[in-house]
């Protein structure tokens, strides 16, 4: 890439070249038009007063000569005197004229009518050199013995002088021709010193700017000086900004590698994860359902022995007997739970819009044998329509609601309250009771499988609702938190990702 | 000689109208007769003698021309110069001594004995007639192209241990050498 790709209209006043160029032309044209405007005027100047001088000279060495030939009438060496005037080109012609302002004698170079002396004059005449346009003319008094004895007039040509001017005119014309050449020929040797690296360091600039690119370097030039320093400097520069850049390029390299490996590793435990949750849930179900058949057998077993043997049996062995059967009513109570937490993983969830308020009218219908006997107030508000597993969503209410009956007991009046908070997103419900509640440093353990707050003989329960009712939350993707205090009640809430239908 | 001056009268009269637009312009004087023309030569011719050196003013002294005498005494009265010319008429037996320039008239007849009369005092002596320098006159006046011109006879001049000006040779019609 060159600076020529970029649009030279663009660079006000032109390259530099032609800067160069421009401004050595009129710095030479100025010189001479000065000089020349200085020196034609001082020329001129100088030139009229030496020819004055000059006239002057002429007219009183004619004037010396002559007067004698005046004073003895003598024409022919009057006439030859003036004749000595041949010997400068620039007189045009002379005379000599008597005291009277006669014509006494007369001289022309090349005689024409135009050069031609008058024949008589006006007298007396005054001394003086008379410039006037090409010519120059002189009078001069012929004084003999203290009387005008006669008078010289002088035509001289200012031809010479014009040629002179005219000639330093061209001359001054060849210089400049010539100085014009030398400062394009200085000009071309600027553009080859300066312009070229200059264009070059534009073009890498615009290379740099254009297409990021820091790898082009400037050729190195010691002969132009500052330039020189500069093109060295921007070479530097480069060499500083390709090596930081080329940095990057690694590091980010590297943390692309570092984040590809990562997922990878997620993605491989993620799966190994699913592995092992599934053989899990197998293992589960199957050990769930293998336990059923011996359970059955204990139950139908231990009931027909009560029904056949019972009275038999005494008072201790119908306890006894009885006490067996809790137990396998309890263990099969425990298996179906297992079993429909083992379901949960596998089950796929078939959403559709649910009436959560009717799920809560029949939960709570369902809850009557539970609440049996005691002063429960039900605090409820309508719940909207929402996108979900109407199933699911029954047990997780079934399990919240369940728990708020239990944990309410030694409350002579219970309230438990069902609602929703809209906070803008997704509506979050919650499910409050002024039960025992508990202590909130134990919050990270209620959702765990098998895990308790309170022992057995206290409030019964195997501790697998909680988690059923996280599963099926996330498998909403959902959330579910807690708030509560010891003896002040628990609140429990949970939102499902699905927006209301 | 007589008819020759009775030429000569002739011709000096055209030559003294001709003379009359160079030699007296300045002096405003109309008419000039020959006299006059020769009266301003001699007058002239005092300020062409180099040697020997003037000391105070000139005498021209005049034999037998009263008119020239009578011209040039008008020109020394005009004269603004300080060392201005004078003029003296002289007989022609008792002349010469004082002389800065002798000029011998019509009476030829004397020029010898004139000539004698001044041998060795250095005066320019003029005559009328060409003739005159072959018989060891100085200067004489002629007449060429109707106009009144001078020869020198250099040699008589030398004689006399006189120098003129080159200047008044210069414009002398014919010099003996």
């Amino acid at each position: 890439m060159t600076a020529a790709e970029y649009p030279v209209e663009s660079f006000r006043g032109g390259t530099i070249q032609q800067k160069l160029t421009r401004t050595s032309v009129v710095v030479i044209l100025t010189a001479l038009v000065l000089t020349t405007s200085a020196v034609v005027p001082y020329y001129l100047i100088a030139g009229r007063r030496s020819i004055a001088g000059e006239l002057n000279v002429q007219a009183q060495m004619i004037a010396l000569n002559s007067t004698s030939a005046l004073l003895f009438d003598d024409e022919r060496a009057a006439t030859e005197t003036l004749a000595a005037l041949q010997a400068d080109r620039n007189v045009l012609a002379a005379a000599i004229y008597t005291s009277r302002g006669t014509l006494f004698a007369s001289y022309e170079a090349q005689p024409s009518s135009a050069t031609a002396p008058r024949t008589t004059i006006a007298v007396p005449v005054r001394d003086a050199i008379r410039f006037s346009g090409l010519l120059a003319q002189a009078d001069q008094t012929i004084i003999a013995r203290g009387r005008t004895a006669g008078y010289v007039h002088i035509v001289y040509s200012l031809r010479a002088l014009l040629v002179d001017v005219v000639r330093f005119l061209l001359i001054t014309a060849a210089v400049l021709v010539v100085a014009v050449f030398g400062a394009l020929m200085a000009a071309r040797r600027v553009q080859r010193d300066l312009t070229v690296p200059i264009t070059q360091l534009a073009g890498a600039a615009l290379a740099v700017s254009r297409k990021t690119d820091y790898t082009v370097r400037v050729p190195p030039n010691h002969a132009i000086g500052e330039l020189g320093m500069l093109i060295d400097t921007f070479n530097a520069m480069l060499s500083q900004i390709q090596a930081r850049d080329e940095e990057l390029d690694a590091s980010a390299r590297r943390y692309q590698r570092l984040n590809e490996d990562l997922e990878r590793r997620v993605a491989e435990r993620t799966s190994e994860l699913q592995v092992i949750n599934k053989e899990l849930e197998a293992f589960t179900y199957s050990v769930s359902h293998d336990l059923r058949a011996p359970l059955r057998r204990i139950d139908g077993f231990s009931g027909m022995l009560a029904e056949k043997y019972g009275p038999e049996l005494g008072t201790d062995g119908t306890h006894f007997l009885a006490r067996i059967r809790e137990g396998t009513l309890h263990m099969g109570r425990l298996i179906d739970d297992l079993l429909n937490l083992a379901r949960l993983g596998r089950k796929e969830l078939t959403p559709r819009p649910t009436d959560l308020t009717s799920i809560v009218t029949r939960v709570i219908d369902g809850l009557g044998r539970e609440s049996e006997g005691r002063t429960i107030q039900w605090k409820r508000e309508p719940l909207p329509v929402v996108q979900c597993d109407p199933a699911l969503m029954e047990v997780v209410l079934t399990n919240l609601l369940s728990n708020a009956v239990k944990y309410t007991r030694p409350r002579a009046e219970a309230v438990i309250e069902i609602g929703v908070e809209r906070n803008g997103g997704a509506p979050t419900f919650f499910v409050k009771d002024n039960g025992v509640g508990f202590n909130m440093k134990y919050a990270d353990k209620l959702f765990g499988a098998f895990q308790r707050l309170h022992r057995a003989d206290e409030f019964e329960g195997i501790g697998i609702g909680l988690a059923t009712v996280q599963r099926i939350i996330h498998k909403h993707n959902g959330r579910i938190w807690v708030d509560a205090e010891l003896n002040r009640g628990a609140t429990f809430y949970f939102s499902i990702g699905g927006t209301p239908a | 000689m007589a008819g020759l001056r009775s030429t000569d009268a002739a011709t000096i009269i055209v030559l003294g109208v001709l003379a009359t637009r160079v030699l007296f312009a300045s002096q405003g004087t109309p008419a000039l007769s020959a006299s006059d023309v020769k009266a301003a030569y001699l007058y002239r011719f005092g300020q062409f003698i180099e040697e020997p050196p003037r000391t105070g003013a000139l005498t021209v002294c005049v034999v037998g021309d009263n008119a020239v005498a009578a011209s040039l005494e008008k020109l020394s009265r005009e004269d603004p110069a300080t060392d201005k010319t004078l003029v003296r008429r002289d007989g022609p037996n008792a002349a010469g001594g004082g002389c800065g320039i002798l000029f011998v008239g019509h009476d030829e007849a004397h020029a010898a004995a004139l000539l004698k009369s001044v041998g060795g005092s250095s005066t320019l002596v003029v005559g009328d007639n060409p003739a005159f320098l072959r018989a060891g006159g100085m200067v004489a006046f002629t007449l060429q192209d109707r106009k009144l011109h001078f020869s020198v006879n250099l040699a008589n001049v030398q004689a006399a241990r006189l120098k003129l000006s080159s200047e008044l040779l210069r414009h002398a019609a014919e010099v003996i050498q």
